[in-house]
């Protein structure tokens, strides 16, 4: 490979390194997020089952596993006796070397069962004498389940990632434009797909929105040329619906037909069809100026087209408009309407204006209470398009809603595998496992992280899997991989060598919520100076040649964080295949060696915290059961949802999201609710 | 059809050979103008509109002399600028953003005219010479004082140019000028031949009077004739004007967060702009307008003559507010009657400490100095807006809107800062009316360069030729055509350097090369 063409793929690879300053200086750069919290090792773990009932469980549900299956022989005087299971406390476990908090890998209990399918090599015939029979899969989910849960560290070195200290604090809200899927499902949700259709060409002027990609913050306003878009489609809507006597009779009744409507003809529309488009009633000015259009003479359904085309040019269906009820107690604290808190709910859940239950239980009151609002939100959330949501903000903070470049990699690298649609077909099937594992499994954080399953429908993505495509039933994942993390859209890169800069940001920046500075140029200049010779670079791993080229202190402030987490899922390549070795290919795409693959490594987890993991499952592991990774996922959820990035005045609706996420028997589609349905849905702060 | 060939013959035969002018025929013959065929030149203004495909807009340009301090007349609070999109020398901000009065000169008084007002600041002269009382400023260049003829001004442009008035528009006169002083530089010339030819001029209502209204017997203009919009246009035009209100009263709404303000203030703007759009496309008939001789009393002086002023011995002038009242109205009625569309208006007249119009006072020797200086331009300056208002008042019998819609009336100055060496770094700039449509207004407008150079203690920006070409491009005068009167590279004068007052900087307007022909952006739509 020419060096040139080699300094241009190190560019592609390496992503961040920042400014040459002194490196602790970087290094808090790099570790915006970082609080103190304890190493992860064994700790007394006895004293904390007296705060924790959930803990209590996992460890008395497991206790009647091992005394199913496992105390007859591993108790004092059975024929396995040295090593007694009818111990007392987690810590004895623990101490006795049986398990290791958080790592199921690492301990022997788990990895001696005939279920155990991970990386550690002890002979696997646990439970034995005929016990295995009654060993169930279920069995051995329950030991894997109070092992990983034990990973909490001690209360005295645990810091809470959100400090909640005023429940009555929220932060800014913003009245938001609709955005371009909201404003289409709105249209679509009023109007039917037919007319939709017809409207094609207007609606496809409709300006997209920009949001951060990492915090999802809505950063575009409208621009001025906007409302004449709005009002084009306006009109092209209106001109379909009432030149087309079905559609017309049902938004404005069959008296619109008649040669001389009464007066009293538009009230129907007013009072049921104009209130869906502006999420409340009408107030008296705005029915009385429509009257006064609809019966202003001429050809009535030239009226009735202007009053439609008016109401979808309104600000009050363009835009969430909070303005709260006309008694306030508070200049920055609006305490909103029901139907302003309907819409609230509407467009966060399903991305589309209230539905007629909705509007009803705001015009009935039932929307004053949590337990009100979360009854419509639970609704809602199993609705085609709550679901859609559901599975677009999972996906969305797994980053397995999208693929990155692998149509442009090579016939010798892909080996048979056939790159036409395959992008789709792998965030198909990350979409799918999500509604598989939420929707079906009424699955916990946990379950999203460690599911085996796989939804595999195409040939190609069942083969990255390793089973044949899937008919019906979810066909189970082989080897070290499991839930949605370690699925192929995430994995996937444009070149042969895989992205382990791209895989350490991303996954430091979404799943664990540490900041990553996005480098200089002249950084990324300089690094490009340190390049392996060709001839070097091809006897050398991707992990060596990262570990290289990053190795400057100026790079290392940032890459100390980021290439051991890449290290860590290296035995997947660039299209997400497991692999044991790496196979190095030349820039002619021809194959070159194998070198073997080495996934071992300690990350760097917060500013004193330090993970060792034996390959990316460990990592998935903790992110389960720790404070980082189940604050992410609550900080992910409320910007998806919100659109906005999380404050500090929001801390106690995030703690009590992250602790339904924490907790590994709450299914995670209570998590999300709590994300949208607490007392803050009240009241806009302005 | 026989019937119409004849009409089309009689309308030729009439105004070839101009057997009577459309003044005339108003003149004499009101019921006439119902019973003869529709010539072409009589039909109603809008009627002609639709068969030219053209708008008809005024122009009226005050010419100030002698300068004015600047900080008299820009903006006391400059803060709060949004700049546009690219363009750091085009600060902007709305003018009802600022409470209270402007400045000195634009006090509290012009509020009422905010939504039809620019006010510009950092226009700057390019000709290379940036010294000196400039008469050439409504050319672009400052070339009479320094040397080659060439170049019109604007308002010899727009009297000869088809954008303006079209072979078939029969008007009273086509650019009208009148004075209030003996300023030799004249304001107004063309040199377009090589030579410098100075514009005849006129002096004193009187021959203002007699020049356009003294014949008027109370023909109609105007009104009728349109089919009008459908009934749709005209929902169309119902429905955005709601829209526009529900805008206006959310944003009012004390409940209103300043984020969202920031998302209405864009709906506001793009609502704005479909307004124009929706009443472009589908005018309402104007009503017509009657166009009688007005009762007016015209000045004159001691001894009984018609009114020269004002250094027609002996001094006698009765009221000087009378005197520009009476070019108020005439000019208001000849704007409606469509009897010109181009009006130049050279000003000189200052009212001196004793309530006196004074034209000999130099700003040097002003009583109470850059504050006694700043009194004189203001009278000039607060007539102007009395000739706005008076716009704003009269429903435009051609267009539809009101005569201030459709006209652009400028206050310009041969000189920027007469307080620092004479010069032509920050002309003063003062614009009402929408130019028909053409024109942004509401704002104050900051051409300055940026970052700021400082020059002879002013920050210099945009080429003022660029405003100017704004101005005749909103009367219709295309870039091809105005771009013909100057130093061969386009309008009037563009010397990229800068070398005066002992500072020399050869790029110091390198960044406008490219764009010096162009109207005025943000300024002009």
């Amino acid at each position: 490979m020419p060096l040139g063409r080699f300094k241009k793929l190190r560019i592609s690879y390496l992503f961040a390194c920042i400014i040459a300053l002194p490196l602790l200086f970087f290094f808090n750069n790099c570790t915006g997020s970082f609080e103190a919290a304890g190493p992860l090792t064994a700790k007394d773990l006895s004293s904390e089952l007296a705060d924790d009932p959930q803990a209590l469980t996992r460890f008395a549900k497991a206790q009647n596993v091992m005394q199913k299956s496992c105390n007859q022989c591993h108790q004092a005087g059975g024929s396995a006796g040295h090593k007694s299971f009818t111990l007392t406390s987690q810590s004895d476990f623990v101490t006795a070397g049986l398990v290791a908090p958080g790592n199921i890998d690492a301990s022997p209990l788990i990895t001696r069962s005939i279920h155990y399918t991970g990386s550690a090599t002890l002979l696997r015939n646990m439970p034995q004498g005929g016990y295995e029979v009654g060993y169930t899969q279920a069995d051995h989910d329950t030991l894997v389940d109070w092992v990983l849960n034990m990973v909490k560290p001690p209360a005295n070195t645990v810091v809470d990632q959100f400090i909640c200290t005023d429940d009555t604090q929220s932060s800014v809200t913003k009245s938001l434009v609709l955005s371009k899927l909201q404003y289409m499902n709105a249209m679509e949700d009023l109007f039917g797909n037919t007319v939709l259709q017809g409207a094609m060409a207007e609606l496809s002027t409709i300006p997209s929105e920009v949001n951060d990609p990492f915090t999802n913050e809505r950063l575009s306003l409208p621009q001025d040329s906007d409302m004449e878009t709005y009002a084009n489609i306006g009109y092209t809507i209106a001109g379909l619906v009432v030149n087309n006597k079905t559609r017309r009779e049902s938004i404005f009744g069959t008296c619109s037909t008649l040669n001389s409507p009464a007066t009293s003809c538009i009230d129907n529309y007013l009072n049921n069809f104009a209130t869906k488009i502006f999420r409340r009633p009408l107030t008296s000015a705005e029915k009385t100026f429509a009257k006064n259009l609809a019966n202003s003479g001429g050809i009535y359904l030239t009226n009735l087209e202007a009053i439609l085309a008016y109401h979808l040019m309104s600000p009050y269906f363009l835009a969430r408009v909070e303005i709260g009820t006309t008694s306030q107690s508070s200049a920055t604290r609006l305490k909103l309407t029901p139907h302003e808190v309907a819409t609230r709910i509407a467009f966060e859940v399903t991305d589309s204006i209230p539905d007629a239950q909705l509007l009803s239980a705001a015009n009935a009151g039932q929307l004053n209470t949590v337990s009100g609002i979360k009854t419509q939100e639970l609704r809602l959330l199993n609705t085609t398009r709550g679901k859609k949501k559901v599975v677009d903000s999972l996906t969305w903070w797994a980053q397995s809603d999208k693929t990155a470049g692998v149509q442009s990699l090579p016939s010798t690298f892909l080996n048979g595998i056939s790159i036409t649609n395959l992008d789709q077909a792998m965030t198909d099937e990350a979409r799918l496992f999500v509604e598989e594992v939420i929707y079906k499994d009424n699955g916990s954080f946990k379950d999203l992280l460690t599911s085996k399953k796989s939804m595999a429908k195409d040939p190609q993505v069942a083969s990255i899997y390793g089973h044949a495509p899937v008919t019906t039933t979810p066909a189970q994942m082989s080897g070290r991989r499991q839930g949605l993390l370690m699925r192929a859209p995430f994995m996937t890169w444009s070149n042969t060598r895989s992205s382990i800069i791209h895989r350490g940001v991303d996954f430091q920046k979404r799943i664990l919520c540490n900041d990553i500075p996005t480098p200089t140029v002249d950084v990324v200049d300089d690094r490009d100076l340190n390049v392996l010779p060709h001839n070097v670079f091809l006897n050398t791993s991707n992990r060596d040649a990262i570990t290289y080229q990053t190795a400057a202190p100026v790079c290392m402030s940032c890459h100390s964080m980021i290439n051991p987490v890449g290290f860590a899922f290296e035995n997947f390549d660039s299209i997400g295949r497991m692999r044991t070795t790496e196979k190095i290919f030349d820039t002619d795409g021809s194959y070159v060696r194998d070198i073997s693959i080495d996934t071992n490594t300690s990350i760097p987890i917060s500013q004193d915290n330090t993970l060792n993991v034996s390959d990316a499952v460990d990592l998935v592991n903790f992110v389960i059961t720790s404070q980082e990774g189940t604050a992410c996922l609550a900080r992910n959820m409320y910007r998806y949802y919100n659109e906005k990035k999380e404050a500090v005045e929001d801390s106690c609706e995030l703690k009590r999201a992250q602790s339904l996420i924490l907790d590994s028997s709450k299914p995670l589609i209570e998590a999300i609710a709590e994300t949208v349905a607490n007392e803050h849905i009240f009241e806009k702060v302005k | 059809m026989g019937k119409s060939k004849k009409t089309k013959k009689i309308s030729k035969e009439v105004v070839d050979n101009r057997l009577f002018s459309r003044r005339q025929f108003l003149i004499g013959a009101g019921h006439t103008m119902l019973t003869l065929p529709p010539l072409l030149s009589l039909m109603p203004r809008e009627v002609l509109a639709q068969v030219t495909g053209s708008k008809v807009t005024r122009y009226i340009g005050m010419v100030g002399i002698l300068g004015i301090d600047p900080y008299q007349f820009f903006p006391v609070d400059q803060n709060g600028l949004s700049f546009v999109s690219g363009q750091k020398d085009i600060g902007y901000k709305s003018l009802s953003q600022i409470s209270g009065s402007i400045s000195n000169i634009i006090d509290s008084s012009f509020t009422d005219l905010y939504p039809y007002m620019n006010l510009i600041q950092g226009l700057s002269m390019t000709g290379g010479l940036y010294q000196g009382h400039n008469s050439s400023i409504m050319a672009g260049t400052h070339s009479q004082l320094r040397g080659p003829n060439f170049g019109r001004t604007i308002d010899v442009v727009l009297e000869k140019s088809s954008g303006v008035y079209k072979s078939t528009d029969v008007v009273a006169k086509k650019a009208v000028r009148f004075h209030d002083h003996d300023h030799t530089k004249g304001m107004s010339w063309d040199a377009a031949g090589g030579s410098r030819i100075v514009s005849q001029s006129l002096q004193g209502d009187w021959s203002l009077f007699n020049l356009l209204l003294s014949n008027l017997t109370g023909g109609t203009v105007g009104g009728g004739g349109s089919t009008g919009p459908t009934q749709g246009q005209l929902n169309k035009k119902l429905v955005v004007d709601q829209v526009y209100t529900d805008l206006k009263a959310l944003e009012s709404n004390s409940r209103i967060s300043s984020y969202d303000k920031q998302i209405l203030d864009r709906y506001i703007t793009g609502i704005t702009d479909l307004q124009k759009k929706v009443a472009v496309n589908n005018p309402v008939p104007p009503p017509s307008a009657t166009c009688s001789k007005p009762t007016m009393a015209l000045e004159q002086n001691a001894v009984g003559n018609p009114y020269k002023f004002p250094w027609d011995a002996p001094w006698g002038i009765n009221d000087i507010n009378k005197l520009y009242d009476n070019y108020i109205e005439i000019l208001r009625i000849a704007a409606m009657c469509d009897l010109s569309r181009v009006f130049h208006w050279a000003n000189s007249v200052w009212v001196n400490s004793y309530g006196k119009g004074d034209s000999s006072g130099l700003h040097h020797d002003a009583v109470g100095g850059s504050d006694g200086a700043a009194a004189g331009q203001k009278f000039g300056i607060k007539k102007l807006a009395d000739l706005a208002r008076a716009f704003k008042s009269t429903p435009d019998p051609i267009n539809g809107g009101n005569l201030l819609d459709n006209s652009i009336i400028i206050y310009a100055n041969e000189l920027g800062d007469w307080t620092q060496g004479h010069n032509v770094f920050n002309m003063p700039t003062l614009t009402f009316g929408k130019g028909g449509g053409h024109i942004n207004s509401g704002y104050f407008i900051d051409c300055r360069q940026r970052p700021l150079k400082l020059v002879k203690n002013n920050y210099p920006g945009r080429p003022y030729k660029q405003f100017l070409q704004a101005v005749m491009a909103s009367m219709g005068v295309t870039k091809a055509e105005y771009s013909k009167y100057g130093d061969g590279s386009g309008y009037g004068e563009f010397i990229q350097g800068v070398n005066q007052f002992g500072f020399n900087d050869p790029n110091f307007f390198a960044a406008y090369a490219s764009v010096h022909n162009d109207p005025l952006p943000f300024f002009y739509t």
